[in-house]
């Protein structure tokens, strides 16, 4: 993996971005909206038994929770928008013969809009903090940090795997569709999962983001350390260690594959 | 030197439930037995009509496809042990326009193909390849902001950025006009005759370029039905139009029907074989 290879994709992607400003300046408004949306929302929720563990306020749980999720879903959209995109644009092709490795190729299509997501993560905490009083616990952060790195490999996992699919069966993205519609509801991005009755709550278990999402609200809003996270934390290590590697590969097959049969050349 | 042997395409649809037997399998054969050399320094002309399987053979050459059955051998590495060869050491132009980044300058657009293209980018090279195809001013220029004409150059100046030993040119000529046809042309004979270069042509109008290639491959259905090597000296009736327009009509199409524009201010026939032709045009 050489990361001059990523360089130019940076390059590229950062120069289309800023050559659309009015979409530049939506983005960053559309920042501020949702933090005034949830404020004043937040206004009216009162906090439940449930909610109290992980937060004295409903705009802190749900800012955090949108966030983050926000940030895990890039990996899971990102390789497949960036590949659906280029086989459309036509420059996919150009792409495959390009002296790059498919990890490198894959890193490419995906370097960007991380970086711009961990921007808008920051800025969405920043803001959040400056503006709407957000009390986050700094002591352990590093904790969250690490929380995202792997629930993030654990989504880039699945965004490989949806990608590979594509290459084979040129289809759309029904695996991303599936997971982000799923987090939302299972994983309690705008609600504990907790309040979700029993039998619903069997699937917030196999989600990811229910455990990410829990470790980094006790982390960074109750100032909870490793003693108390580490269970969750050691479900998304082995996860994402198991996942990603696999999806690699998955990736590599699927490219095989779709240059033999001639799936790869066509969208 | 690029040696194909037998080399075989099949197109497989609905191969993905071929374990479940949900749906048969159709399949297309796209090349069948395929085989021919390509030497260094030349260059190759391969004819056909619309899905001959012209595009496929040159995807395989660069490794954007793989084949189903057969061998290439490049410089004496083989396509099943070292496909990365072939990707590093071969470019590919197309028609298409599509396969740039139209938000981007032409220098932008170049300077990402030049760095995923080379291990260490060289920038002087860019403003080089574009200095020799005569297109330097445009360099800042949006890509949507380009003629055809200028499009297939830049083309050709992205492909040059890869310093490939092979150069596949998918119908690279289809949308541009004869000036700038003509230009390429000869930069490109230029280029192919230094070192161990070799090119390899698509077209569908071979009266384009069968003056410019050293051997002719004839392919339809997927299958070589022919072969010719240069033939030197004129082999074509060459017609030249008030309008300004050049047309040259191979020897082998002649027919005792032609008709020719009212238009023409010259039409140009040597070979002595062709007296009687000649008679018949005076008529």
């Amino acid at each position: 993996m050489r990361i001059t290879k990523v360089i130019p994709f940076i390059k590229r992607d950062f120069k289309i971005f800023i050559s659309y400003p009015i979409s530049m300046l939506f983005s960053l408004l559309s920042i501020f909206i949702t933090l005034f949306i949830f404020y004043f929302l937040s206004k009216v929720i009162s906090v439940g038994e449930v909610m109290v563990k992980y937060s004295s306020d409903y705009f802190s749980f749900v800012i955090i929770g949108i966030a983050f999720s926000s940030a895990v879903s890039t990996g899971l959209n990102t390789i497949v928008s960036s590949l659906r995109n280029e086989q459309m644009k036509g420059t996919f092709e150009m792409l495959l013969t390009g002296r790059l490795s498919t990890d490198e190729l894959l890193l490419g299509f995906l370097s960007f809009n991380t970086l711009f997501e961990v921007v808008r993560l920051i800025l969405t905490l920043l803001f959040a903090i400056l503006f709407f009083d957000l009390k986050l616990q700094f002591r352990y952060s590093y904790i969250s940090v690490i929380f995202l790195i792997f629930t993030f490999l654990t989504f880039l996992s699945f965004g490989i795997i949806s990608a590979g699919i594509i290459l084979i069966t040129k289809r759309g993205n029904p695996l991303a569709f599936l997971i982000n519609q799923s987090m939302v509801l299972f994983s309690g991005v705008y609600f504990p999962y907790e309040i979700l009755p029993k039998w619903l709550r069997v699937f917030s278990y196999m989600f990811p983001t229910t455990y990410a999402l829990k470790g980094i609200r006790l982390n960074l809003l109750k100032g909870y350390g490793f003693s108390m996270v580490y269970k969750e934390l050691i479900i998304m290590i082995i996860l994402s260690l198991i996942l990603f590697p696999l999806s690699i590969l998955f990736f590599k097959y699927a490219l095989k594959k779709g240059k033999k049969w001639g799936t790869i050349t066509t969208y | 030197m690029i040696k194909i042997e037998n080399l075989s395409k099949i197109y497989k649809i609905h191969r993905i439930f071929e374990g479940l037997n949900i749906k048969k399998e159709k399949s297309v054969t796209a090349l069948n037995d395929v085989s021919f050399t390509i030497d260094n320094n030349k260059i190759i002309g391969l004819l056909g009509p619309n899905g001959a399987g012209k595009t496929t053979l040159l995807k395989i050459l660069t490794n954007i496809l793989l084949p189903e059955n057969g061998e290439i051998e490049f410089n004496g590495i083989k396509l099943s042990q070292n496909p990365d060869y072939f990707k590093n050491n071969s470019g590919i132009v197309n028609s298409e326009e599509r396969s740039f980044y139209w938000r981007l300058s032409v220098l932008e657009n170049l300077r990402f193909f030049m760095g995923i293209f080379q291990d260490k980018p060289d920038e002087d090279k860019i403003l080089e390849i574009l200095g020799l195809l005569g297109i330097e001013n445009i360099k800042n220029r949006p890509f949507r902001m380009l003629s055809s004409g200028m499009k297939a150059k830049i083309q050709i100046a992205r492909v040059l950025l890869k310093l490939p030993k092979l150069l596949v040119l998918d119908e690279p000529f289809s949308n541009i006009d004869f000036n700038s046809r003509e230009e390429i042309k000869a930069f490109l004979l230029k280029w192919v005759k230094e070192e161990d270069r070799m090119i390899i042509i698509t077209s569908h109008h071979w009266e384009e370029i069968i003056e410019w290639i050293d051997e002719t491959v004839l392919i339809d259905q997927g299958q070589i039905v022919g072969k010719q090597k240069k033939i030197e000296g004129k082999k074509y009736i060459r017609i030249c139009y008030k309008s300004g327009i050049e047309k040259r009509i191979p020897l082998n199409d002649v027919k005792e029907s032609i008709v020719i524009d009212p238009n023409f201010t010259s039409i140009e026939i040597e070979n002595e074989m062709l007296t009687d032709i000649i008679k018949r045009l005076k008529k």
